[in-house]
């Protein structure tokens, strides 16, 4: 009995580290390259929970590498990020190759889901800080738009899959709306 | 006879039998009663012939007055004795007295179990002989629909407090002489009688024999409800889950006979267990059997349904929402943490903590009057509830969970125990190991049920046998007309004949 007593203490302590905390949701991520300089964004809802309204924020990091491009986004953080609900990653046309294999793994390691979709685009930065039309991000409105557009393998798995050599489908910006156009 | 004996225990008298001479009898029993109101002695000295001196010795209260004045009294004062040869106290036994059972008793050990159980004693001087007569006439609450086992259809009187009428009222749904009855007594200072029933032909000899001799063992100072026996004799003594039986409805113990279970009626209270008792039963509802087996089966289905519920939706919840956000739809997840913002404390101290309130709610109402129950409603639904999350203390996803899983938990009161802690077990696995810790004390609860065993028989018995009859009667109550056999722990398998033949 004093074990189990015991037991059920210790289990309480546990879970002292489980408490959780208001975090920032990334919705999309952003890669962009430029002249051996990344750029990494993050489309973040932030959620109010005094009046129960969400609003959207890009974060943005650039540095040599993409861990350092991350780590000057967290910089400009106040809240730990949740990446696990991550539904697109858009990466920029320059992205190509090895790039997108780094990407990956870093996708990976954060635990990004394998579900999610990639898209690429001419300009990160200018894509995921439109307006959303119909859903709570821009993130959400690309993810819709690749389901109206079925079937295209892009999503995670399938990139790991081929290799990293899937044709990517490319969102534009259309007369102020997002645009589909077949990555082949 | 060892008069100056004064013990505490019925058994401390039991080699000690009556002198012969009244006097000194008489002063034996007046000493030992010495402060005890309601006993009485009425001395009476019969002259119709033969010159015959006794006493008449009871409980007040505890018998009927009329019996005593018109059955005994008033023939040992008017019959003419003058004929009278032989032993005195078979005279008087046979020829004088019109009470119903009248007992020639010498040992003083039996002659007080009957007074303290309502019997009247005469002593009879020069006779070593008493005799004993029933002349019980106790007052009872009477036949009344047992509260916690209310039906819509069906028979609706439940039993009470005395154990002869419990008796007498299984026996009139059972006119068989097939039907066995074994008293013993329990209980140092109470001596309560504890009956033991089962169908001669249907009860297995060996589960009978154990039941006796388990409660036989038994060493307690008193026994004043069903449930001091059954917590000793049960198999698994600290199972979190009922192995044996309890009821207060005549027609459910008939029903439990019916299939050769052994049914323990202890006096002084309305609660009747049944042994064995198997898992499945833990699920049934009084009236399964007395509505049509399609919705019976239903209504069991959703009990399975809700027992998961009740232990695992805290759990899950738990475990998704602090370990596995992932696996939450992107819309719940975003619902979730803005209604947890501003929360100070953990999702598992929240949940703890309802689960808490929840239970004491529960256990108020039962415990108060009925016309607070309003009240109690106000106070549990507006101001714990809903104050508590407008006040940020809580979060409302928690208070619907914890609420979702204590109603589903109400539908399977025979469960309530094992719902209790395994809801706070499964709800610590989770929190500390996550969806892991979940299904490792399902796994464990599962090893657990499977191991547990009602006086031999398995628990999960009818589950465990890959036979479709077994299964009649389960998870589904199938249709009288293809249930054909009995449980697997009886002698006799046949329930039903061939209509054909």
């Amino acid at each position: 009995m004093k074990k189990c007593i015991l037991a059920i203490i210790l289990l309480l302590f546990l879970c002292g580290c489980q408490k959780s905390k208001p975090e920032y949701l990334i919705s999309s991520i952003g890669f962009d390259k430029k002249e051996n300089n990344y750029t990494v964004l993050y489309e973040t809802v932030i959620i109010n929970s005094e009046n129960t309204s969400q609003s959207l924020k890009v974060l943005k990091g650039e540095g040599a590498t993409i861990n350092k491009a991350v780590v000057e986004i967290k910089r400009q953080c106040t809240q730990p990020l949740l990446l696990s609900h991550c539904g697109v990653i858009v990466v920029g046309e320059n992205v190509k190759g090895d790039d997108l294999k780094q990407i990956c793994e870093y996708a990976l390691k954060e635990e990004i889901t394998l579900s999610a979709y990639f898209v690429k685009t001419k300009n990160c930065d200018k894509l995921l800080k439109t307006k959303p039309m119909s859903s709570a991000c821009v993130g959400y409105d690309i993810m819709g738009l690749i389901k109206q557009n079925k079937p295209y393998k892009n999503r995670f798995f399938e990139l790991i899959n081929s290799g990293f050599k899937a044709d990517l489908p490319q969102i534009s910006l259309k007369e102020g709306g997002l645009y589909f156009e077949s990555g082949k | 006879m060892c008069g100056d004996l004064v013990a505490g225990q019925i058994n401390d008298y039991k080699d000690n039998y009556l002198s012969g001479k009244l006097k000194q009898d008489l002063s034996f029993f007046k000493e030992l009663f010495k402060n005890d109101v309601i006993f009485r002695v009425k001395e009476i000295a019969a002259n119709n012939g033969t010159p015959i001196k006794c006493a008449l010795i009871y409980m007040d209260g505890m018998t009927d007055s009329m019996q005593i004045n018109e059955a005994i009294i008033k023939p040992l004062v008017t019959v003419d004795t003058s004929n009278m040869g032989g032993c005195v106290a078979d005279f008087i036994g046979k020829q004088m007295l019109f009470a119903r059972d009248v007992k020639k008793v010498n040992n003083i050990a039996e002659l007080l179990q009957g007074i303290l159980y309502g019997e009247a004693v005469l002593l009879i001087d020069k006779s070593p002989n008493a005799l004993m007569m029933d002349v019980k006439g106790f007052r009872t609450r009477g036949i009344m629909e047992p509260q916690e086992e209310r039906i819509l259809q069906g028979p609706r009187e439940g039993f009470e407090e005395a154990g002869l009428l419990n008796l007498a009222m299984i026996r009139r749904k059972l006119l068989t002489p097939d039907l066995c009855v074994e008293m013993l007594r329990v209980g140092r200072r109470t001596s309560t009688a504890v009956f033991i029933c089962y169908l001669g032909t249907l009860a297995n000899e060996k589960q009978v024999e154990k039941v006796k001799s388990r409660i036989k063992k038994i060493d307690i100072d008193g026994i004043l409800d069903t449930n001091y026996i059954i917590e000793q004799i049960k198999d698994n003594k600290y199972s979190l889950f009922k192995t044996s039986g309890t009821t207060e409805r005549p027609d459910i113990v008939a029903a439990r006979l019916l299939e050769g279970r052994v049914a323990i009626v202890v006096d002084g209270t309305p609660m009747v267990a049944t042994v064995p008792y198997l898992f499945c039963e833990n699920f049934q509802s009084d009236e399964d059997y007395y509505q049509n087996f399609l919705l019976s089966s239903a209504e069991r289905l959703l009990r399975y349904f809700c027992f998961a519920l009740s232990i695992s939706i805290p759990a899950v919840f738990i475990a998704v929402s602090t370990l596995h956000r992932q696996l939450l739809p992107t819309e719940f997840a975003i619902t979730v943490m803005q209604l947890r913002g501003g929360v100070p404390f953990t999702p598992l101290g929240e949940c703890l903590a309802m689960i808490l309130v929840f239970e004491i709610l529960k256990e108020a109402g039962i415990r108060m009057s009925q016309n607070l129950g309003h009240a109690l409603s106000i106070v549990g639904g507006l101001v714990v509830g809903q104050a508590a999350v407008e006040a940020r203390i809580i979060s409302s996803p928690i208070l619907i969970v914890v609420a979702l899983s204590g109603i589903a938990g109400l539908m399977l009161p025979r469960l309530k125990t094992a719902v209790f802690y395994l809801r706070i077990g499964l709800v610590l696995l989770s929190a500390t190991l996550g969806l892991y810790g979940y299904f490792a004390g399902i796994m464990l609860l599962a090893v657990y049920i499977l191991s547990l065993s009602s006086f031999g028989v398995d628990y999960t018995l009818s589950l465990k046998r890959a036979n479709l009859q077994s299964l009649k009667d389960t998870v589904f109550r199938a249709s009288w007309n293809n249930m054909k056999k009995r449980p697997f722990f009886n002698h006799n398998l046949v329930r039903k004949g061939n209509e054909d033949e």
